[in-house]
C-alpha cells in the first residue's frame, strides 16, 4: 500500500546518512560484542566503556597534538595518530579485563562473569566520571567542513569519512577472521572450544586476540564518535554500548557479518523507521524517543527470534 | 529488577499513603507480570538484558510522557503517612518505620521461601526442565516469581516516595541500581542474611565517612596527604601534562562516600566474583553452587 510521504526527498536521504553514521558506529563496537560471545558465551558488559577509554585517548592525543591549532594537512595525520592511540588504549585496557576479570571465571556459572563484566563497566565509568569532574570534554573542531553530493543527495565530509572508515576496518576485521591462521583459530574455537584446543590452537591465546580485535574496533569507533559528535563523556559508552549488543542480537550474536548488518538496521531503524513512524496519523516521537526504539527492537527480537533476523542455520545456545 | 519500583510509585498528591500503599503494591505487581509473560522463554543473561531493556524503556517513557509524570522535573509534595493518627515525620520515626518495613517484608520472604511456592522457585532455579517435569507449573511459579518480587519493589518504591517526598523517573536512576546490585552480589545472591549485612556495610559505611566526626578525625592525616602529593609532583614533573592534587584530608571521608563509592563498588564486584563468588554470607544451597567451580564445565550440549 503505496503511502504519500509528506517530506522532501532531500529529508529522506538525509535521515538515511544520518542512520549510515551512527549504523557504522553501533556496528563497529557491535562485532566486539558478537566476537567475544562467539568464543566466551558470555557478554562483555564493559565493552562499552572499552569504546569510552578509546574516545578519551583519542581525545588526549589531539590535544596533546595541538588541537584546535592544527590545520592543513597535519590534520589528516593528526586523526591517525589519535586512532592509533585510541586503539593501543582500548586494547591495553581489554587485554587487562580479560586477564583480571574474565580469565579467572572460566568455568564459572555463567552469572559469574556477567557480573563481573558489569563490574568492570561500573568501574571505568565512574573512574573516568571522577577523573573529569564528571564534565565532558570535546573533541578539537578540526575536521573540514562541508559536504559533497548530487541533487537531492547530499552528505557531509565527516559522514562520508566515519563510514568509508568504518567499512574499512569492518573489511579489515573480516579478512583477519577469514583468511588468516588466527581468524581460523578464533573460528575453530566459537565453533567448539575443547575440540579447537585438541587440534592444537592455544585457546586462550585466540581469545585474548578475539578481545584485541574487537577492542580495536571500539577505539576507532571512539575516535569516530569523537570527531561526529565532538562531545565525550564518561558515561558516554552505556547507551552506545546497549545499542551495539542490540545490533549484534539483531544480527545473530556470533556472527560477524551480523553484527555488521546489525548496526547499520538498528542506525536506519532509530532515523528513518522513526520519520517512517512519525508520517502515521497521531504519531510525534521527537529524537529523544529513539532510544526507546532501539531498546523496543532489542525486546522485540531477543522474544521473537532469538536467534537474529538473519539467521539460516540454528545457532547452539540456551 | 530494581528498575521494576519506578512504576510502583504513581502516586498523586492528596491520597492518603496508606491507600496508595496497595495500590502502589498493586499496579507493580502487575506491571511485573506484563513484563513477566513475555519473557517467560527467556533464560540466563539473554532474561537480564531484556530486563535492562525493559528498565530503560519504562523510563524513557515515562521521562517522555511529561502529562504524567511531569518529565525529569518529577513529582513532588507527596504526603508522608499518618499511623492511627501520629505522624511519621522525623528522622527516627522513618527510621523505625522502615525498619519495621523490612522486618515485615523479611517475615513474609522466609515464610515464604519454606512454603511450597517458594520450593517450587528453588526447583525452577536449579533445573527448570527437571522441575517440569516432576510435574511444578513452571509459567504459574515463574509469572508469580516476577508479581511478588515486583510487589516489594512497589513496597519499596512508594515508602521511598513518601520518605523523599519528592519522585521523578530520573531519580530511579542507574545509581540506585548499581548499590542495589552490589549489596546483593557482595552480600551473598539468594541469601537474606547476607543482604542485610551487604547493605549494611555498603549503605552504611559511606554515611559513616560523612559524619562530621569522620572529617574531624581524618584532618589529623593532613601529613599524609602532603606526602602523596609531594609523590603526585614528582611523578607529573616527569610526565606530560598534570594529573592534579589530592584535596584536603578533612574531605576525603565525603569524596569516597560522593564519587569514589561507585568505583570501589565496580571493584568490589569483580573481586567478589573472582575470589567469593558466593557473597560474604551466602546461603547454604548457593555457596554449594558456586562449589562446583574447580571441576571442569560439562561440554556444551548442541541444540537439536
Amino acid at each position: 500500500m503505496p503511502v504519500a510521504l509528506t517530506l522532501s526527498v532531500s529529508f529522506w536521504s538525509d535521515q538515511f546518512v544520518n542512520g549510515l553514521t551512527t549504523g557504522s558506529l553501533y556496528a563497529l563496537i557491535a562485532l566486539g560484542y558478537t566476537m567475544v560471545y562467539g568464543v566466551l558465551k558470555m557478554i562483555n558488559f564493559a565493552h562499552g566503556e572499552v569504546f569510552m577509554l578509546g574516545s578519551f585517548a583519542g581525545y588526549g592525543a589531539l590535544v596533546a597534538m595541538g588541537g584546535n591549532e592544527l590545520s592543513g594537512p597535519v590534520i589528516a595525520l593528526a586523526i591517525l595518530g589519535a586512532v592509533i592511540v585510541a586503539m593501543s588504549a582500548s586494547v591495553s585496557a581489554s587485554v587487562v579485563i580479560e586477564r583480571l576479570a574474565y580469565r579467572p571465571l572460566r568455568g564459572a556459572p555463567r552469572l559469574a562473569p556477567l557480573i563481573s563484566a558489569i563490574g568492570v563497566s561500573i568501574f571505568l565509568q565512574y573512574l573516568v566520571l571522577e577523573q573529569t569532574s564528571a564534565r565532558a570534554k570535546f573533541y578539537p573542531d578540526i575536521f573540514p567542513r562541508g559536504s559533497i553530493g548530487a541533487g537531492p543527495f547530499e552528505i557531509t565530509y565527516i559522514q562520508l569519512f566515519l563510514i568509508a572508515s568504518s567499512v574499512a576496518m569492518m573489511a579489515l576485521l573480516y579478512a583477519v577472521i577469514q583468511r588468516t591462521r588466527l581468524g581460523r583459530a578464533i573460528r575453530a574455537v566459537a565453533e567448539n572450544p575443547t575440540n579447537a584446543s585438541l587440534m592444537g590452537v592455544d585457546v586462550n591465546r585466540t581469545i585474548v586476540f578475539v578481545f584485541i580485535l574487537g577492542a580495536a574496533m571500539a577505539g576507532v569507533a571512539g575516535v569516530l564518535y569523537g570527531l561526529f559528535f565532538q562531545t565525550i563523556r564518561g558515561s558516554m559508552g552505556f547507551i552506545p554500548g546497549i545499542k551495539a549488543f542490540t545490533a549484534a542480537v539483531l544480527g545473530g550474536i556470533g556472527s560477524i557479518p551480523g553484527a555488521m548488518a546489525g548496526g547499520y538496521v538498528l542506525g536506519l531503524a532509530e532515523t528513518v523507521g522513526r520519520e517512517l513512524l512519525n508520517e502515521l496519523p497521531g504519531v510525534n516521537l521527537g529524537n529523544q524517543w529513539r532510544d526507546v526504539i532501539a531498546f523496543t527492537l532489542l525486546v522485540t527480537i531477543l522474544i521473537f527470534r532469538p536467534t537474529g533476523i538473519f539467521a539460516q542455520r540454528s545457532t547452539t545456545r540456551a | 529488577m530494581g528498575l521494576l519500583t519506578s512504576p510502583g510509585s504513581p502516586i498523586d498528591a492528596g491520597l492518603n499513603f496508606w491507600l496508595i500503599l496497595p495500590l502502589g503494591i498493586l499496579i507493580a505487581s502487575g506491571v511485573g507480570l506484563l513484563l513477566g509473560l513475555p519473557v517467560l522463554p527467556l533464560r540466563g543473561d539473554y532474561l537480564a538484558i531484556v530486563t535492562l531493556g525493559f528498565g530503560e524503556i519504562i523510563r524513557l517513557f515515562l521521562i517522555n510522557r511529561d502529562d504524567l509524570t511531569r518529565g525529569s522535573q518529577g513529582l513532588s509534595a507527596i504526603p508522608r503517612p499518618d499511623l492511627f493518627g501520629f505522624r511519621i515525620d522525623s528522622f527516627t520515626e522513618w527510621f523505625y518505620f522502615v525498619v519495621a518495613a523490612a522486618v515485615i517484608v523479611g517475615f513474609c520472604t522466609s515464610r515464604l521461601r519454606d512454603s511450597r511456592i517458594g520450593r517450587a522457585w528453588e526447583a525452577i532455579r536449579e533445573d527448570e526442565d527437571v522441575a517440569a517435569a516432576m510435574g511444578v507449573n513452571t509459567t504459574k511459579y515463574k509469572l508469580l516469581a516476577f508479581a511478588s518480587g515486583a510487589a516489594i519493589g512497589g513496597l519499596g518504591g512508594v515508602i521511598y516516595a513518601a520518605f523523599i517526598g519528592f519522585i521523578s523517573p530520573a531519580a530511579f536512576s542507574l545509581q540506585v541500581s548499581i548499590d542495589v546490585l552490589a549489596i546483593v552480589i557482595i552480600g551473598g545472591m539468594g541469601s537474606t542474611p547476607g543482604v542485610i549485612l551487604g547493605s549494611l556495610i555498603l549503605i552504611g559505611v559511606p554515611r559513616i565517612l560523612q559524619f562530621r566526626e569522620t572529617s574531624d578525625f581524618l584532618a589529623n592525616l593532613g601529613w599524609l596527604r602532603d606526602g602523596l602529593n609531594g609523590l603526585i609532583g614528582a611523578v607529573d614533573a616527569v610526565t606530560p601534562g598534570s594529573i592534579g592534587r589530592l584535596p584536603p584530608a578533612e574531605t576525603w571521608g565525603a569524596q569516597i562516600a560522593d564519587d569514589t563509592r561507585f568505583i570501589i563498588f565496580g571493584a568490589l564486584l569483580v573481586i567478589v566474583m573472582v575470589l567469593r563468588p558466593s557473597g560474604l554470607w551466602p546461603s547454604s544451597r548457593r555457596r554449594l553452587e558456586f562449589a562446583h567451580d574447580d571441576t571442569p564445565a560439562p561440554a556444551p550440549v548442541a541444540a537439536p
